[in-house]
């Protein structure tokens, strides 16, 4: 019942995330026609797609939908009074930590799913077609690389008080990634672009066709591995913390 | 007795965690775009992107049109949540509704003291980066700093208008947040589109003054009058959702 | 409607969706007196005391406080500044401390007794640099009487005032309710505390899913109302109502029948007596008078 007790905490928010993605990507692929006719250069619809969901508005509702998937737990439960009824069930506190993060991760991999299952079933209406494996491809991206801003808003929602702050630093800290990822000293680790990453302009290079080799090869997996492991440190920090804190 | 200092007092105290994180971050990015300016101008204006000084493209791209700005707007409408559906979850709005003041007074103070904060951030960069500039031996035009300070200050407004209704009209505070943001990217991309696309109504924009007559993009100065109007009535857009949320905080049952 | 009154509803009524909260509640509390306010868990007890303050609006009926209509927004202003309250959550301000809390307050009362605070401060031992999110709750209870007491209020509302609270501070705030009805203001709180409510209260009113079962003077009650218990023989046939003048309750339970009168104790038994019943009546307190009411009320 912890499952539900998380799932219920977080679903409206996930509800209102998962109706803007839709709607968000699906606007992108009827509208195509009018935004292709007033590009600046001729534009394909795989690359027109690219541009308008996996690296520019749909992008950046993911990331800040995932922001706010990231906020809440027992540090702002302690604010509303009902700490100490969850505090006093017979579970650890690692494991209350523990669920969330998991109920969070998943919400993330389905909200980074969403475009994978829309646009390539909405393609064919407007005469197009995207491939489900590329669109797979970028949904790993963005489960991989939400699960780490996911795992930071966790972190920040378990170490400041208030209900919003976390998500100011963690919008900062995303901001801050993104702006330091150019910077001579980070040029040499692309695979600490976070923002880059979850672009993923090099699977548009790779055959769309529909092999495991040909899904699983253009993958950024040292990236990927990167970020899982550091989204596993950010909610063990976080576990840690609320582990040790007294909740008065 | 005039009840607005105090009722003044309790929104600054609700909000000044998240005012003064948002203050440092907002001067942070100014400060140490100025201090890394060096490393930094290399990846924001590579091959003279602009025409004129680089430092002047430089600052348009990382503050008023860049980073800076994008963080500003998120900042405006995180400082916009919180009001008496708040403290329904926190189990005060009983103490709240007992004083003796209206409901449309409490909700008003809430709305000036955050307009009075998105001023403030507005203005941050004109400081941060005037006194940075200053003590770096560079320059960047006061004139422009005082424009782009309004252009902020109007489209924030409307930004903060958009965030204060989703605090009222939402019981779960993450849930306005989340609407919030859903706001800021949707937006821009409906006012894409006809007939809409033919009205200056981007508020994005409007703020950098992208794809505006106001701006000179080659130079990424902003030129001519300032656009009065068009502020002036995104104010007016502003007032009208503060003042409909106001309604609605007044006719509502908070049991 | 009339200014004599301190609180007077007349069919108040609240739903939530198809629960209905408070069913057509008609109540009249006097000034200058005290008013418990009875009735179990989910009564409607709070739900009628937020009607008053203007937190909910009513779905049907009328109500006045101090002689000001509750509906009206500008009115209930009026309300607000001739009341103090102190709701059943208690819930402050968690991020200011007490002594900011206090001031906050202050500011919106003119007629604030600093020699009241000045006291109340003392005697509940609050700290008044800590923030109020890191205090007890019985201090946040005493804070939050303290914010309500230390004004001269015409009205006093409390819900539930002394939960949280120790014994001594339960004794003293008990005290002090009947210092302020003395010095002119009412007081109308809820309470499941029976013993409390029946040293101090002047007057009791008992609500029950949303509608009230009892408005009488305590003195009355407990002078009045009886309990009648009446054993039948084996050949005697037990009746299954009695409908009689002054029978609030009646219970059956094998051959014996038990009866809350609150009038006719004469008549009652002695129809109980053709009836070939033995009877023994006693006096009641008001926690027989509440059981009695709620546990069998539809």
């Amino acid at each position: 019942m912890l499952w539900y007790k998380m799932w219920r905490e977080s679903r409206v928010r996930f509800a209102i995330s998962a109706v803007a993605l839709l709607w968000m990507c699906g606007a992108v692929v009827l509208l195509q026609q009018q935004v292709r006719a007033h590009a600046d250069e001729p534009l394909s619809y795989v690359r027109y797609i690219w541009h308008a969901v996996y690296k520019a508005n749909a992008l950046d509702l993911y990331i800040l939908l995932v922001i706010v998937l990231g906020l809440g737990g027992v540090q702002q439960e302690h604010a509303q009074g009902t700490a100490g009824f969850t505090l006093s069930l017979p579970l650890s506190r690692w494991r209350l930590v523990a669920t969330r993060a998991v109920t969070g991760w998943v919400e993330v991999a389905v909200l980074a799913l969403l475009p994978a299952l829309l646009i390539p079933l909405l393609s064919p209406w407007v005469g197009q077609t995207f491939p489900f494996l590329r669109a797979l491809q970028f949904s790993v991206l963005w489960a991989g690389c939400g699960m780490v801003i996911f795992a930071l808003t966790f972190f920040f929602s378990t170490v400041l008080a208030g209900a919003y702050s976390p998500a100011i630093a963690s919008v900062a800290a995303v901001v801050g990634c993104s702006m330091s990822a150019g910077l001579p000293l980070f040029e040499r680790f692309p695979a600490l672009d976070l923002i880059d990453t979850m672009h993923g302009a090099q699977l548009l290079l790779s055959p769309g066709n529909a092999s495991l080799g040909a899904f699983a090869v253009p993958l950024p997996w040292l990236s990927l591995g990167l970020y899982a492991l550091l989204a596993l440190c950010l909610t063990g920090v976080a576990g840690v913390i609320t582990a040790r804190r007294d909740f008065p | 007795m005039n009840a607005m200092m105090p009722l003044l007092f309790k929104a600054w105290r609700e909000s000044r965690g998240r005012f003064l994180l948002s203050v440092t971050l907002l001067a942070t990015i100014c400060a140490a775009g100025v201090i890394f300016r060096g490393s930094l101008m290399k990846v924001f204006v590579p091959n003279a992107s602009f025409v004129g000084a680089p430092y002047v493209g430089y600052i348009y791209r990382l503050v008023y049109g860049g980073a800076a700005r994008g963080l500003f707007t998120i900042l405006v409408m995180v400082l916009a949540l919180g009001g008496l559906q708040r403290e329904r979850l926190h189990r005060v709005v009983g103490f709240t509704l007992a004083l003796p003041v209206s409901r449309a007074r409490l909700a008003g103070a809430q709305a000036l003291l955050g307009l009075g904060q998105v001023a403030a951030l507005s203005a941050l960069p004109l400081i941060v980066l005037g006194v940075g500039s200053r003590l770096a031996h560079v320059s960047y035009p006061l004139e422009q700093m005082w424009r782009f300070g309004l252009l902020w200050l109007a489209g924030g407004v409307v930004f903060f208008a958009v965030a204060f209704l989703a605090a009222t009209l939402f019981r779960s505070e993450y849930a306005a947040l989340a609407v919030s943001f859903v706001f800021m990217i949707f937006y821009p991309v409906t006012v894409m589109f006809p007939p809409l696309n033919r009205y200056p109504l981007n508020l994005h924009h409007i703020m950098s003054g992208l794809a505006m007559p106001y701006f000179d993009a080659r130079r990424a100065l902003l030129v001519g009058a300032p656009p009065w109007m068009l502020l002036v009535s995104m104010m007016a857009v502003a007032g009208a959702l503060i003042v409909l949320a106001v309604q609605i905080t007044s006719q509502r049952d908070y049991s | 409607m009339t200014d004599e009154l301190a609180i007077e509803t007349h069919g108040l009524t609240r739903h939530y969706g198809k629960v209905e909260a408070v069913r057509g509640l008609s109540l009249a509390v006097e000034r200058q007196c005290i008013t418990g306010f009875l009735g179990r868990n989910g009564a409607g007890k709070s739900t009628t005391i937020k009607m008053l303050l203007g937190m909910i609006r009513p779905t049907a009926g009328t109500g006045r406080v101090l002689g000001y209509n509750i509906a009206d927004p500008a009115q209930s202003l009026q309300i607000r500044r001739r009341i103090a309250y102190v709701g059943e959550d208690k819930g402050l301000y968690g991020y200011m401390t007490v002594a900011e809390l206090i001031r906050f307050t202050r500011s919106f009362y003119p007629d604030w007794q600093p020699h009241i605070e000045a006291r109340l401060l003392k005697a509940y031992q609050l700290p008044p640099g800590r923030k109020v999110k890191a205090i007890s709750k019985g201090m946040r209870t005493k804070l939050a009487l303290l914010l309500a007491l230390a004004r001269r209020p015409e009205l006093i509302i409390l819900d539930e005032p002394s939960e949280g609270l120790d014994p001594v501070s339960i004794e003293e705030l008990l005290q002090t309710l009947q210092e302020v009805r003395a010095g002119g203001t009412s007081v109308f709180f809820s309470s499941h505390q029976l013993s409390e409510v029946e040293r101090i209260t002047d007057r009791v009113l008992m609500i029950d899913h949303g509608q009230l079962v009892m408005n009488t003077r305590l003195g009355d009650l407990l002078d009045n109302y009886r309990n009648i218990v009446m054993e039948f023989g084996a050949q005697a046939p037990v009746p299954t109502a009695f409908a009689l003048a002054g029978v609030e309750r009646l219970r059956i339970k094998g051959r014996q029948v038990w009866v809350l009168a609150s009038s006719n104790v004469e008549g009652i038994v002695a129809h109980a007596r053709t009836l070939d019943a033995t009877v023994q009546v006693t006096p009641v307190n008001l926690r027989d008078v509440f059981l009695d009411l709620v546990r069998e009320a539809p």
